[in-house]
């Protein structure tokens, strides 16, 4: 029962390089970042199965595919 | 000359007369183009303590050597100018398509120079160039002014007009160019409207040479490639810079009620998402853009369409002003657009004002009988409207910008004006980032965030950490982001999509024939730095350290709610800052640059010491 976390840009630096990273279902997306050691507040955007949610208290579920992306310039 | 249109375009205003020269092949090789032209040629060619809205004060308009080019985003145009805002250096970047016809039309500056006795517009088709008279123009909005023009000369041409706000000389007024894209900051449009300029007419067929074709072309497919390959080009092209809305939110820099607290309790209805279902009819992009963010707006709610709002108009005039409905703040962009005021500004002033009023040191007197109340979204329309007039006594009060207008209220609403050097904080709130905060209070002209986004650095380290690596981190991108306003092209692709930036440089040497590393780039980036702060030095009596401090609100005033709540920046640790910041740029305690570091960066013929 996992699902799987793509982080992008320089987030993906901070999983050693990794494209993606397994982590268990059942838990927030703030837990998986926290689990993974990816500060939440570097972190703009996650997409969830291609749907973006701006709540990282999202519980993730069986099979799901997040993606994450960091902050940008904003203008 | 390789990559250039060859020619600077002189008018002058006063008398009519139009000039072309070749454009000098050594200022090219020394400031490349694109703002790196505008501060060369504001500083040679307007005398000291130039009235910023008299003839003497030039407008310069450049591209730069990406611009038209097969290069993504090669879109951006350079106004420079002195400012009446700041009454120092002033540069707005614009997007869109202008800065590339520039180019066909073989422009590589077009120089504005003394004033017009009567409104004119400035006509270019390829090498025709005329001053035609604007009366019929005068007092219609800027995109009303785009949509004439184009049905009048056909949709080929580019149009760069100003407001009823750069007519009526608001100091932070803007010039508006494919319906919605601003050069907003600093009074540009305000200069334009001092020398009785409308707007400008521009369309060029003409080709541009490039030192290696084949080079070129390799080059910039590349380029694209890399865009499209990007891990998040479709986030990025979904939503565009409102991204950041909910991040700033989050971790407490979001602007919320004239900057009083990073995290605003309705900022969830301004989140992009929201924004892309409820108004967002399209995707818009500038001048080759493969990943277009500009995002164009149907708002039922007043029966508008509007490009926007960007990031910064959401916190500026939005969670700022204490508005939660994304097309309030939509119908409030429209408006400064059209009227032709910067919406940093524009939202600045009037969340100032909301303020003061609250707090009593404004009056429905000092309002004209507005209810300046954070959240009253019909007095937000009514200031924009009165600012761009100059109507009444609130419209007077704030077209002078937040520094002015505190200073004539006083009652202590100076400590609440958010500016730098009289410029208008935009939508960063900085309780508790002090790279961030250095980079406001060092930024060339006045507290704009996009020569150095260091934000995500301040939270990388420890957002209240003061230590050199944060100062040394501001530096380096304050003399590297600006260069691509030198080469004429959007930044973006770099910052967002995070491409390879190594890339540029076998486009630009395919294209000039110049080979150019990004260390070489930096150093002509931190020489231009370096001017920029010689003209402040040069126009302001007494210019120094005083003018680089930040508003009071963020080292002694705590935000009472959001994530930042009860913190905030030691005073002490601002200075710090500014004293690592001088050493590490070679200045002096007080901010100026000693002959040492002129010497070093080749600048000693521009001193006027």
């Amino acid at each position: 029962m996992t699902a799987t976390l793509r982080p992008i840009g320089h987030l993906k630096s901070m999983v050693n390089d990794q494209a993606e990273v397994t982590v268990p279902s059942g838990i927030s997306v703030r837990e998986a970042l926290a689990l993974i050691k990816v500060p939440s507040e570097l972190v703009a955007l996650v997409v969830i199965n291609g749907v973006h949610t701006t709540d990282k208290d999202t519980i993730l579920n069986d099979g799901d595919i997040v993606k994450l992306m960091a902050v940008i310039g904003g203008g | 000359m390789n990559g250039y249109g060859g020619t600077i375009l002189r008018v002058n205003l006063t008398t009519g007369t139009i000039t072309r020269q070749p454009t000098p092949e050594a200022v090219a090789r020394d400031f490349i183009g694109g703002r790196g032209f505008g501060i060369y040629f504001l500083t040679s060619e307007v005398p000291v303590h130039a009235d910023p809205l008299g003839p003497e004060n030039k407008l310069i308009i450049s591209s730069g050597p990406l611009s038209g080019m097969l290069a993504p985003g090669g879109g951006k145009c350079d106004w420079t100018t002195k400012s009446p805002l700041t009454g120092g250096y002033a540069s707005a970047s614009m997007g869109g398509h202008f800065t590339a016809e520039m180019k066909y039309a073989g422009l590589d500056s077009i120089i504005l120079e003394g004033k017009s006795e009567k409104p004119v517009y400035l006509f270019i088709d390829d090498k025709k160039v005329e001053l035609r008279g604007a009366s019929a123009y005068m007092g219609k909005g800027a995109i009303d002014v785009e949509v004439s023009m184009k049905k009048q000369f056909g949709e080929e041409f580019q149009i760069a007009a100003i407001g009823v706000g750069g007519e009526n000389q608001v100091l932070y007024a803007s010039i508006n160019h494919d319906y919605g894209r601003e050069a907003g900051r600093g009074g540009v449009g305000a200069v334009m409207g001092s020398k009785n300029l409308k707007a400008i007419a521009l369309h060029g067929t003409g080709s541009v040479t490039v030192a290696n074709k084949d080079a070129y072309v390799k080059a910039g497919k590349a380029l694209y490639k890399a865009c499209k390959d990007a891990d998040n080009i479709a986030e990025w092209t979904r939503y565009g810079t409102t991204i950041v809305v909910s991040w700033c939110d989050e971790v407490g820099a979001l602007p919320t009620r004239n900057f009083q607290a990073g995290s605003f309790e309705g900022g969830k209805t301004l989140y992009a998402p929201v924004m892309r279902e409820q108004i967002v009819i399209t995707d818009k992009g500038c001048f080759g853009c493969p990943c277009p963010c500009g995002k164009y707006s149907n708002v039922k709610k007043y029966k508008t369409e509007v490009e926007g709002p960007e990031y910064e108009t959401i916190g500026m005039l939005g969670s700022g002003v204490g508005l939660t409905d994304i097309s309030d703040v939509a119908q409030a962009n429209l408006l400064c657009d059209d009227l032709g005021i910067d919406t940093i500004s524009a939202g600045s002033c009037i969340s100032w004002a909301m303020e003061a009023f609250e707090k009593g040191a404004l009056t429905l007197e000092d309002t004209d009988g507005i209810e300046m109340r954070f959240g009253n979204a019909e007095a937000v329309f009514a200031a924009i409207k009165k600012i761009a007039h100059r109507e009444g006594k609130l419209g007077q009060l704030l077209s002078e910008g937040v520094k002015r207008a505190s200073a004539k209220i006083g009652k202590g609403t100076e400590k609440y004006a958010i500016h730098i050097k009289g410029m208008e904080q935009s939508a960063y709130a900085t309780h508790n980032a002090t790279a961030m905060l250095i980079s406001y209070m060092t930024c060339d002209v006045g507290a704009h965030h996009n020569r150095a986004w260091a934000i995500t650095y301040d939270l990388q380290v420890g957002r209240d950490k003061v230590v050199p690596e944060k100062v040394a981190r501001v530096i380096w991108l304050q003399n590297f982001r600006p260069m691509f306003d030198v080469l004429g092209s959007c930044r973006l692709q770099w910052v967002e999509l995070g491409i390879d930036r190594d890339l540029y440089v076998p486009l630009l040497e395919a294209i000039t024939g110049v080979h150019r590393s990004w260390e070489d780039m930096e150093k002509t980036g931190e020489r231009i730095w370096n001017l920029t702060r010689l003209y402040w030095s040069r126009e302001i009596e007494g210019f120094g350290r005083d003018w680089d401090q930040p508003s009071p609100r963020f080292y002694t005033e705590p935000p009472a709610t959001g994530t930042t709540a009860g913190q905030i920046t030691k005073p002490e640790d601002v200075q710090k800052l500014l004293d690592m910041y001088y050493e590490q740029r070679g200045w002096d305690s007080t901010g100026h640059i000693p002959p040492e570091t002129l010497e070093r960066l080749n600048l000693k013929e521009f001193s006027v010491h």
